[in-house]
């Protein structure tokens, strides 16, 4: 039965002005109340249109170097990509003009290769075979809104797991309520065997029909509740709650087995395989360790199943 | 000269996060199969993963006409415009609805001409339509232009190809944060909703909502402008965060309805966390440009416990029923 309780007002007259309860971060309320000036389209950026992190917006500044140089202002880890591939110019004038650096594999915008040429907003660019940008001059509220969209995306594309930066935010929250409750966490990190090798064998495209296939037969074995999540290229994550180490062992086998019975047809091939699975969970560690330490344990045990011959699981309880 | 056939090129470069596959002679040192900066909270991008959103032909024409939605609680959302008329309102049954305080049921329309232009026209609205700030009555629309309809709702309008599209779409439907608040968005609080429900019984647990609206803001709308109402809805969300454990789920339900969603807590005690939430948002005072504001919040809480039917849908609805007995008891007080 619902009942409704009016709790005593705290001297509703005087203002606590000086409680900490009023906002108490003098900057935030200034960033809160900056309202940024409407349509002053002078914000340049480019955006990733293609690959995991696509939609991905970097702001351009004076030069910008794209490629995978660590230093690059616009680093951009792809094989394909020479380590200083082109750069984008900021003139005095106001004009932006992009330029190949004598990269590999070229620079294009639309249909052409070009050498120097000046961008014009909307103007799609493609670095090496396979990488596109978008060029465009926005104001600072779209920027910004892509910005946030990207920052609070939480699938991964391809495989419509959790993404890796939404599983690092909800381990921390995950590990806070499991020690607060005493309750069990556990993690299992796989990954499967000898990917690089079914790439280059039968190319990307299949690469790619195995993390999905991979992805959707794991998605349906495990629980509502458990957090499924692409930590790496082909590396996953399940964050399982409330679970004894044993149950979490079997589960992992689980998946192993039947990851190994599948088949996948893809581009007119036929490929069969096989995860390696390391399995921790929480209350082997110290009562300071949080995600990262966890996540560091089951890819321990994650390397010694590799090493022991992969397509098995390892962990702290040997599997039934 | 055309771009390389893509797909031959990317075998030659498929190279997938650095092999752990290392066969070392000897009892192996324990070495990590994580790439070094996997410690990184970011995003390192791993090395050379394959494209994972399909490749486009070289040739793309930028022949989908989109309107995205800058602002407001579903901001981000993307409507292409395919029908030779799309009428933009409040209304259930428009195509592109945007609710929000001060539109028409049918506000204007983006009527696609046969030679393929774009003609925006106000249909009599009573707060008006602008073009890049300036009042139209009937516009011809360009690429990257912003369309505001009534008092607040700002959305673009963009030419873009389909791999844009896409993306757009991707980002959309895969962000669970309000772009206002930095709360989640209300389709995160479903999915995750579902799956908190699904465990509290698996397990036996205690599952908790607090729903919050906050008095009389359609008034500070009204007298102060959006822009303030939107500053109140940041400053509440923000003091809302700093009170919430990590584990809590905080999200923004509708205008200025807000959820938290708490775990593992007796139901007498989540009681007492909403009143400690009320008593701080009713001491916030939010500093607006030449004036200080205060707002209180009515609230609601309910516990999976109480459910009859164990559902995310039935456990806001309980908590739902109680906030709106908080607003018909007075307001600024919690119904648990």
């Amino acid at each position: 039965m619902a009942q409704t309780v009016r709790f005593p007002q705290v001297t509703p007259s005087a203002p606590p002005a000086t409680s900490e309860n009023v906002l108490a971060d003098q900057r935030e309320t200034e960033k809160l109340l900056s309202i940024p000036a409407p349509f002053a389209r002078d914000h340049a950026s480019l955006t990733l249109l293609t690959g995991p992190n696509a939609g991905q917006i970097f702001p351009l500044d004076v030069e910008n170097v794209i490629g995978r140089d660590f230093d690059a202002q616009i680093r951009i880890d792809d094989g394909s990509l020479s380590r200083a591939h082109a750069r984008v110019i900021r003139h005095a004038n106001g004009k932006f003009v992009l330029e190949d650096l004598d990269s590999t594999n070229g620079t294009f915008i639309g249909n052409d290769r070009i050498k120097q040429r000046e961008l014009v907003s909307g103007d799609r660019i493609q670095l090496g075979p396979k990488l596109t940008l978008r060029f465009a001059i926005t104001d600072e509220a779209e920027e910004m809104l892509q910005r946030q969209l990207f920052e609070s995306s939480t699938r991964d594309h391809l495989t419509r797991a959790y993404n890796r930066r939404y599983l690092m935010s909800r381990i921390a929250a995950e590990v806070a309520h499991a020690r607060r409750h005493g309750t069990e966490l556990g993690l299992l990190l796989f990954d499967i065997d000898q990917f690089k090798l079914t790439n280059d064998t039968h190319g990307h495209l299949v690469g790619d029909a195995v993390l999905r296939a991979v992805g959707d037969r794991v998605s349906a074995l495990i629980r509502i509740e458990d957090v499924f999540a692409r930590f790496g290229g082909e590396e996953f994550v399940v964050l399982i709650r409330d679970t004894p180490p044993r149950d979490a062992v079997q589960l992992a086998e689980r998946l192993r087995i039947s990851v190994a019975s599948m088949t996948v047809r893809a581009e007119g091939a036929v490929v069969q395989v096989t995860i390696s699975l390391g399995v921790g969970s929480l209350e082997e560690l110290t009562p300071e360790a949080g995600g990262k330490e966890l996540i560091a344990l089951a890819d321990v045990r994650l390397y010694r199943a590799k090493e022991e011959g992969r397509n098995r699981t390892c962990a702290a309880t040997p599997p039934e | 000269m055309a771009a390389p056939n893509r797909s031959v090129m990317g075998k030659n470069t498929s190279e997938t996060v650095e092999s752990v596959d290392v066969k070392a002679p000897g009892p192996p040192p324990p070495r990590s199969s994580l790439p070094p900066d996997w410690l990184d909270e970011d995003i390192a991008t791993s090395p050379a993963t394959e494209n994972q959103i399909s490749i486009a032909p070289p040739f793309v024409a930028k022949d989908r006409a989109l309107l995205t939605m800058l602002n407001g609680l579903n901001a981000g959302q993307v409507f292409r415009l395919e029908m030779p008329e799309t009428i933009l309102g409040r209304a259930k049954d428009v195509a592109v609805r945007v609710d929000d305080v001060g539109i028409s049921r049918n506000h204007a329309r983006i009527v696609r001409t046969e030679d393929g232009r774009f003609v925006l026209e106000d249909l009599s609205s009573t707060n008006g339509v602008f073009v890049n700030g300036k009042k139209v009555v009937r516009a011809e629309l360009a690429s990257a232009d912003r369309v505001q309809i009534g008092p607040s709702a700002i959305l673009r309008f963009a030419l873009l190809d389909a791999e844009e599209e896409e993306l757009a779409r991707r980002l959309y439907e895969s962000s669970t944060r309000d772009a206002l608040t930095r709360a989640f968005n209300r389709k995160y609080l479903a999915e995750r909703l579902t799956s908190e429900v699904a465990y509290a019984q698996r397990h036996k647990t205690r599952l908790s909502v607090i729903m919050f609206d906050l008095d009389y803001f359609k008034r500070v709308n009204d007298t102060r402008g959006h822009m303030a109402g939107d500053v109140v809805l940041r400053v509440v969300a923000l003091q809302v965060t700093r009170l919430i454990r990590t584990e809590d789920v905080f999200a923004r339900y509708g205008g200025e309805e807000f959820v938290v969603v708490v775990r593992g807590i007796a139901h007498g005690n989540v009681a007492l966390f909403a009143e400690r939430v009320r008593k701080s948002i009713e001491q916030l005072v939010i500093p607006l440009e030449d004036f200080k504001l205060r707002v209180t919040a009515s609230f609601g809480v309910s516990s999976l416990a109480e459910c009859t039917e164990k559902s995310a849908d039935a456990l806001l609805k309980i908590t739902d029923e109680r906030m709106y007995k908080s607003k018909v008891g007075g307001r600024n007080r919690v119904t648990s």
